[in-house]
């Protein structure tokens, strides 16, 4: 058992070795298959495993990859190019219109005005933040804020024939004018031009007057700013404060940088809200994209250069200003289109595509939809006379590059992955070679004799749900571990964190092997105590479930084998607390109405008072049925307990009871008779004994008178004498013995002085002591000794006693009487010593009929010893015999005299 | 010479009883149950009558109680019953005596002498004087020194002659072997041990019929010894 116990850790553990190695070797082929590249959107990690096996790195996925990654590339790179340079090199100064920009990048939402930056301020604005102070203005303030354009001409009237405000046609700054509609003559050349502007007729302008006179500052201020409203421009707030007016919030751009006009502010470009906020949102917007397209520029441009990267592309278009042609084939940069077609054409590689005349020319698995795809992301940097050339370097040239480096990396992965493959697949087989062995052997053993033995390990007597519930802790951990190992593989090539740890090749590994380990040795936990508790046929005994249903089943059981038990209590208990809940129930629902409620209430209260009564009926009864056993058992057997007053069960437990009662006085008073029976049948026999024997006796007596001296005539009747005296005596001693058994003797009791007793007792016996030999010392108390005792009774165990003594003692020996005073009790012990050998236990020589030589030959009855014992018995003493070896001594013991004793 | 009356349904007791008592002098008749006994009793002049207790047709005990009505002979009654229930009830009927059997035939006859004594001679004894002490059939004169019983002549030791005097002086009255022997040797008792008891035996060897079965001197076990008022 040990040695095979010892196999078996050394094979599981050579199993999570193999685990733990089969993980190192996957982590080893899917950390190192793959290559890291530096595209336009930061770091690239392409994939070699599990998708490319057997096929040249040109036909591989991880080369399309890369090629399709470099035209998004470069695609994205020419776009930037054509926003940051002028004529082929970054251009600080160049001028950027920033309404123009933001409707190229899609950002622009109508605005009317524009400023211009120069390129550098907006790249160093993006790098400092773009920040906004925020504005609290009174609702005047605001809407005066560019100056005033309550006039009649930015109002209008809607289709209900309400006014309201039309558009900012015309706005006086604030130094001009006072704002107010009647003053509007004092500026008629604005009047005109705005007339004009909202193309509204005089009539028209002078009704609209008329309608605003009629109106208040407020009121029209109001429309107003509904209509800056209206037009939701971002983040323009509007809040009540706590005296009722309005406060308006307003995010301004903190201008940085001068445009070229040299205005700082952007307030200088706009002459109402709408404007001022759209262009606000605008610089914002342009300044984010050129801020990350320049990042992508300094990060690409010179990764695309000529010299750094296999890559080669062209692309020429024709603009406003003339033909640009952006390239890294600097010598092909002025050659004909067809020239340069040609040369790509030489590439192993390439992609050709003339968008304007539908040239789409190249071997790689791009189609036109792809490139387009990428071209339609910067439609504006890409008029229709775009040509796009590109192509790869199949000879590597330049060295260090995304395709060089995954090249060398492929060549040197692939030729291996055949190999680790291989030895995953090794290390697999032989942990389930393992696991197999391990999972046929699992919790059998070899007994003593050599038979297969089923065994189970502490763990496997734990409840199966526990194992259940381990089983799926341990699979949760297990996908939580996959989890993180999948992240850590994908992440591969980047530097990743897990749980706040760097990861090093060490710890990913190390991970690995860990979560080898983890799934072996928790595949052990379940699966091999999962088998032994099949074997052992534990599996559902040993459940929760298992122990539930029994449970369960126990319950039904003894609810149904005590079937009246739950018509008596259970019912009724249920219906109480159904009747109580009830109760509780209606008087939470009737709180409203007095009377039902107290009603209910003291009707929940009456009935639960009832309950109560029965309850402590029942248990006072019940202790009375207890009493009255008890004093049954006490020896009261006549006693009866009143059934008629119980109720329910107590009665019948009283009446059953009481029957048993009668019971045991029957049975008491029938032994008793049967005793008495039998006292009288002895006694009678024994009368009807004494009269043939009277008749015996005397004619031997008779006979004795004849004085016969034949011989062997005398020596007859001498043993007729001796055996007629002995069946006397024998008869007598029945009479008394059976008496004393059937407890059938009155005693009467006195004080007596023991001491006196057994001086009487020698004095009687002195005679025949003498003719024995046998001398008597006697150790008395000094005291009186005295007891409670029948005093008749007393001298017959004297009697018989001293006469065993006589009978049995050897000649010419010392008899020892000893009386001593031991807890109150008074301890007599008469010692002799035997004539004859003992062949016989103690405990027999107080049974009736026993003597100290089986044989029976000697003179007596036999009952001697056995009438002494029982008379001090039934009067409260003791009675001992010792036997040591010839040495007889006989113990008798009483509680001494008290004046308490009647 | 004495009529005894036998009555037994045995025959073979009677028959014994007869030799026994006829080897004494004594005439004996012979009755098988009560109502030949009774017939008997009316035919004969009979001076005592032994009786058994369970007969057939009239029993002992009724027999008693009619012979009780017109006589008042000495009658012993003679049964296997030995309890002491048994006797008491014999008493109290009418029997001046109570032998149980089986019986040893010289106590029957000591006891039959006995009776017939007291029945005959010492029917009623008025002492004159003041040193004559009498229970039943034995008298003590302490003026003479002479112990009779049933008017024999019973030699004692002065010892027991002391003895036996202190307790008729004191008839009823329990003494203590202690009590007895500071008395008699007007000494301390301690040490007395069982020498009193060993002279008791002796006096009521020599004054009973059956030293077991005491009528005068009677042991109080336990307590000591008395002669009880007749």
């Amino acid at each position: 058992m040990k040695k095979s116990t010892f196999k078996r850790m050394g094979f599981a553990l050579l199993q999570h070795i193999l685990a733990a190695g089969l993980l190192l070797a996957v982590a080893g082929l899917l950390l190192n298959s793959h290559v890291v590249v530096n595209s336009i959107d930061g770091a690239q990690v392409y994939k070699i495993f599990p998708t490319d096996m057997g096929v040249e790195f040109e036909e591989s996925e991880i080369y399309h990859d890369l090629f399709r990654n470099a035209v998004s590339d470069i695609t994205r790179l020419v776009a930037i190019k054509r926003q940051l340079e002028t004529d082929g090199i970054f251009d600080p100064s160049k001028e950027i219109d920033i309404t123009a920009a933001a409707r190229e990048i899609g950002a622009d939402q109508g605005c009317g005005v524009t400023a211009v930056y120069e390129l550098d301020n907006l790249i160093k604005w993006g790098k400092s933040g773009v920040e906004y102070a925020s504005r609290f203005l009174s609702m005047s303030d605001f809407i005066n804020y560019f100056g005033n354009c309550i006039y009649p001409e930015n109002f209008m009237l809607d289709e209900y024939g309400q006014l309201c405000f039309d558009n900012f046609y015309r706005v006086d700054d604030g130094g001009q004018g006072t704002g107010l509609p009647e003053d509007k003559a004092g500026d008629p050349v604005g009047g005109e031009e705005a007339a004009a502007f909202s193309g509204k007729t005089e009539e028209e302008v002078a009704m609209l007057a008329e309608k605003l006179e009629a109106c208040t500052q407020d009121q029209l201020e109001d429309l107003v700013f509904s209509y800056i409203i209206a037009e939701k421009l971002k983040d323009v707030d509007v809040n009540r404060e706590d005296d009722g007016s309005l406060v308006v919030y307003v995010p301004m751009l903190n201008c940085r940088y001068d445009t070229i006009d040299g205005e700082r502010q952007l307030t200088a470009y706009a002459d109402n809200w709408v404007d001022y906020i759209q262009l606000q949102e605008n610089v914002s917007a342009v300044i984010n994209d050129i801020s990350s397209n320049y990042q992508r520029y300094q990060l690409c441009n010179n990764a695309y250069e000529e010299a750094n990267t296999n890559v080669k592309y062209m692309v020429r278009m024709m603009t406003d200003s003339g033909m640009c042609t952006y390239t890294n084939r600097k010598d092909l940069e002025d050659a004909e289109d067809d020239y340069v077609t040609e040369a790509f054409n030489e590439y192993r590689w390439y992609l050709i595509y003339y968008p304007d005349s539908l040239v789409f020319m190249g071997n790689t698995i791009l189609s036109e939809e792809e490139i387009d795809g990428y071209i339609s992301a910067y439609g504006y940097a890409y008029p229709d006379t775009t040509h796009i050339w590109l192509g790869v370097d199949a000879n590597y040239t330049v060295k260090g590059d995304a395709f060089q480096s995954a090249n060398a990396l492929y060549q040197k992965i692939v030729p291996n992955i055949n190999r680790i493959l291989g030895l995953i697949f090794l290390l697999g087989a032989v942990w389930v070679g393992i696991g197999i062995y391990l999972t046929v052997t699992a919790g059998t053993a070899e007994g003593e004799n050599g038979e297969q033995i089923w065994y189970l390990n502490r763990f496997d007597r734990m409840w199966t749900e526990i194992l259940l519930l381990l089983t799926a802790v341990l699979v949760w951990g297990g996908a939580r571990g996959y989890g993180a190992l999948r992240e850590i593989v994908e992440s591969a090539g980047i530097a990743s964190e897990l749980w706040g740890i760097q990861l090093t090749k060490l710890y990913q590994y190390g991970l690995f092997a860990m979560y080898g380990l983890y799934i072996s040795i928790g595949f052990q936990l379940v699966w091999y105590s999962l088998v032994r508790r099949t074997r052992a046929n534990n599996l559902w005994c040993d459940s929760f479930l298992y122990r539930f249903c029994r449970g369960f089943e126990h319950t039904v059981r003894f609810i149904f084998h005590h079937r009246n038990s739950v018509v008596s209590v259970l019912l009724p208990y249920n219906a109480f607390l159904f009747s109580n809940l009830a109760g509780i129930v209606a008087v939470y629902v009737l709180r409203e109405q007095q009377m039902p409620m107290l009603l209910i209430l003291a009707l929940l209260i009456g009935l639960d008072g009832v309950v109560g009564v029965f309850i402590f009926r029942h248990n006072a009864e019940q202790s009375e049925i207890v009493d009255g056993i008890r004093r049954i058992r006490e020896g009261d057997v006549t006693f009866k307990l009143e059934a008629d007053t119980l109720h329910g069960s107590c009665r019948e437990l009283a009446d059953a009871v009481n029957n048993i009662g009668e019971g045991i006085s029957k049975a008491v008073s029938t032994s008793m008779k049967d005793e008495q029976l039998k006292t009288d049948l002895i006694t009678n026999v024994s009368h009807d004994i004494k009269t043939p024997l009277t008749s015996i006796i005397n004619y031997v007596d008779l006979l004795k008178r004849l004085h016969i001296q034949e011989e062997p005539a005398r020596g007859y009747i001498d043993i007729l004498d001796g055996k007629t005296q002995r069946l006397k005596q024998l008869a007598d001693d029945l009479v008394e013995a059976s008496k004393i058994s059937s407890g059938n003797i009155e005693l009467e009791r006195e004080k007596l002085n023991l001491t006196e007793l057994l001086n009487q007792g020698i004095g009687e016996f002195s005679e025949r002591m003498d003719a024995c030999r046998l001398q008597v010392v006697f150790d008395k108390d000094k005291n009186a000794a005295y007891i409670y005792a029948d005093s008749r009774r007393m001298w017959r165990v004297v009697e018989n006693l001293f006469n065993n003594i006589c009978k049995y003692a050897l000649e010419g020996t010392r008899i020892y009487i000893d009386m001593v005073r031991r807890e109150e009790r008074i301890e007599v012990s008469i010692k002799n010593i035997s004539r004859q050998q003992m062949n016989i236990r103690t405990e027999e020589l107080t049974e009736r009929f026993i003597r100290g030589d089986s044989s029976r030959t000697t003179e007596g009855s036999g009952l001697g010893l056995y009438i002494a014992r029982s008379l001090v018995q039934v009067q409260g003493g003791s009675f001992e015999i010792f036997l040591d070896g010839d040495l007889f001594k006989t113990v008798f013991s009483f509680a001494e005299y008290r004046s308490e004793d009647p | 010479m004495a009529n005894i009356l036998v009555c037994d349904d045995d025959r073979e007791i009677v028959d014994a009883i007869e030799i026994y008592l006829k080897q004494d002098g004594y005439r004996i008749f012979k009755a098988y149950d009560g109502e030949q006994a009774m017939e008997l009793l009316k035919k004969e002049e009979i001076h005592l009558l032994i009786m058994d207790i369970m007969m057939p047709r009239l029993d002992g005990i009724r027999a008693t109680l009619k012979i009780r009505e017109y006589s008042s002979i000495p009658i012993i009654m003679l049964s296997a019953k030995s309890e002491d229930t048994d006797k008491i009830l014999g008493l109290n009927i009418g029997a001046d005596d109570y032998i149980t059997k089986p019986f040893n035939p010289l106590e029957l006859a000591a006891r039959v002498k006995s009776n017939l004594r007291r029945y005959t001679s010492l029917g009623s004894l008025n002492p004159e004087s003041k040193a004559v002490f009498q229970v039943g059939g034995l008298v003590i004169n302490d003026d003479t020194k002479q112990v009779t019983v049933d008017g024999e002549a019973v030699k004692l030791t002065p010892i027991e002659y002391n003895i036996l005097l202190l307790l008729m002086k004191n008839q009823g009255r329990v003494f203590s072997i202690d009590q007895i022997y500071e008395s008699i040797w007007n000494e301390n008792a301690i040490g007395a041990d069982n020498t009193v008891a060993v002279h008791i035996r002796h006096i009521r060897e020599k004054i009973e019929i059956n030293p077991r079965e005491p009528r005068y001197l009677k042991v109080v076990w336990g307590v000591g010894y008395k002669i009880d008022r007749q």
